[in-house]
């Protein structure tokens, strides 16, 4: 209950600080370096598997069922677009990003720096909640289209080679509507936001030594992922209802 | 000489973490301008009191006062009016290790003052070079000794310009030569009319400086006087600390 207490009020401020633009300059900067470069390799190999695996199981079934391929590649971009780029993206950021947050301002907690912070009349949550969390909704959204460019193209390649579907059949948009950007734009926004609120959130709770800080980061990845299947689901849900 | 008025004042302070009770009733006063010192055998929340004062802990029962402020019913943004006038520096010191030396100091001033960045860290600079730490200004506190790094904390806190400083436990797990350069600083704040909390068991410490001792036992305020009375009490408790003796009841 404490957590989400903690979640509640980081969101308030954090809303706050965006209706007055106060977004932390210079460390939100830094943030997105940290939270967005140094996640392109990590990022861009695992997509790059996914989107190789994605399209050789669907083209398998298609070859079983339709023997026919032409909308193979238009079926997996706006699959990436809607899902997988976004999804994927948030999960990597709750396992690469959210569990460094959560032990960085752990281990600051159980060594009285928050505290301290609290103390010289700095406010924790301004100055260290909010540039992560716009900068990793920046980030979140580089990944995932990031992460959806290399899934496709490495897609193509197995359709090209295991499939032998040419490039220029693979290469369709004809699936993908605005409707599609938006969900996967809105998706991306919203994991990248949520994943740091919470891992931040599971940080400030943290007590009790480095103990307290490995059961902060476990807690952190768990309930961030949770999150963000749960709001993918969400997301989907009332972008089928508007469309 | 009249007596000076209390700058803090704790009434009848319960506190209980689960079912450990660590303070049971505890009143106490703080003279203004005056170095208190609270000792006591470790772990009988002496740090548990004083982190009352700034509210950083609420008691269960009983009233806690800073001049006019009733500290226990302060919001956040109240405290932090409070936490200006009256800076606690952490045991351990509480250095962001992401900064440099100098800009953990001018984080302070920049926030207390209202400042921009550069005129901070200005003023960071002064207040370093005022406690002869500027060799240290562009150090990272993980490189520096556990003494240094205990004094940039103090550096730090007294750039908020305070009225009453609280230091727990200064100079534990400092080396002699450290822990007098603490207490030097912790003298010229006191002949400045500085009112002064310090957590410690240096009984060297308590004799170079000390006008008053509280000293806490079993979870309530065993001695609180002038610090000559502390040393020379006829208290088996105070004496056994004093003497540290092994037999005894603490």
């Amino acid at each position: 209950m404490a957590l989400w207490i903690t979640v509640g009020q980081m969101l308030s401020l954090s809303l706050w600080a965006l209706l007055r633009l106060r977004l932390g300059g210079r460390e939100m900067v830094r943030q997105v370096y940290e939270t967005g470069n140094r996640s392109i390799l990590f990022v861009g190999i695992t997509m790059a598997f996914i989107g190789m695996i994605g399209v050789y199981e669907l083209a398998s079934t298609m070859e079983a069922v339709l023997p026919e391929y032409s909308t193979l590649g238009a079926a997996t971009l706006q699959g990436l677009t809607r899902e997988m780029g976004p999804i994927m993206a948030g999960l990597l950021l709750a396992t690469r990003v959210g569990t460094g947050m959560a032990a960085e301002i752990g281990s600051m907690q159980v060594s009285d720096q928050i505290d301290a912070m609290k103390l010289c009349s700095v406010d924790p949550v301004e100055l260290l909640v909010l540039p992560r969390l716009f900068a990793s909704s920046i980030a979140s959204l580089g990944l995932a289209a990031l992460g959806t460019t290399i899934a496709f193209f490495s897609g193509m390649a197995v359709a090209w080679f295991g499939f032998s579907i040419l490039p220029d059949t693979f290469m369709s948009l004809r699936f993908v509507v605005t409707g599609d950007l938006i969900m996967g734009i809105s998706k991306a926004l919203v994991f990248g936001f949520t994943v740091p609120l919470v891992s931040c959130a599971c940080g400030f709770q943290a007590s009790g030594g480095s103990e307290g800080v490995g059961k902060a980061t476990t807690r952190a990845v768990v309930l961030s992922s949770f999150l963000v299947i749960v709001e993918d689901a969400l997301i989907t849900y009332i972008g089928e209802v508007l469309q | 000489m009249s007596e000076p008025t209390p700058v803090a004042r704790l009434i009848g302070v319960d506190k209980s973490f689960g079912s450990h009770t660590v303070l049971a009733a505890v009143t106490l006063e703080l003279p203004a301008g005056r170095c208190t010192f609270v000792a006591g055998p470790s772990g009988t929340g002496k740090s548990v009191l004083v982190r009352h004062l700034v509210g950083l802990l609420r008691p269960d029962a009983g009233e806690v006062w800073y001049r006019d402020l009733r500290v226990d019913q302060l919001d956040e943004q109240a405290l932090l009016v409070l936490r200006r006038k009256c800076v606690y520096v952490f045991q351990h010191p509480t250095l962001f290790d992401s900064m440099s030396v100098a800009e953990n100091v001018a984080l302070v001033v920049k926030y207390h003052k209202g400042v921009k960045a550069r005129v901070a860290e200005s003023l960071a600079r002064a207040q370093l070079e005022r406690m002869g730490l500027s060799r240290l200004a562009d150090a990272r506190p993980p490189e520096l000794p556990s003494g240094e790094q205990k004094l940039v904390s103090l550096a730090r806190a007294l750039a908020l310009e305070p009225e009453t400083l609280i230091l727990d436990e200064p100079t534990t797990g400092l080396d002699p030569y450290a822990a007098f350069e603490i207490d030097a600083h912790v003298r010229q704040l006191k002949e400045q009319g500085v009112t002064l909390l310090v957590i410690s068991h240096d009984l060297q410490s308590i004799r170079r400086l000390a006008d008053e001792v509280v000293f806490l036992f079993d979870r309530q305020v065993r001695y609180q006087g002038g610090m000559q009375g502390f040393f020379e009490a006829n208290d088996p408790v105070l004496d056994q600390f004093v003497h540290a003796r092994v037999h005894g009841a603490i």
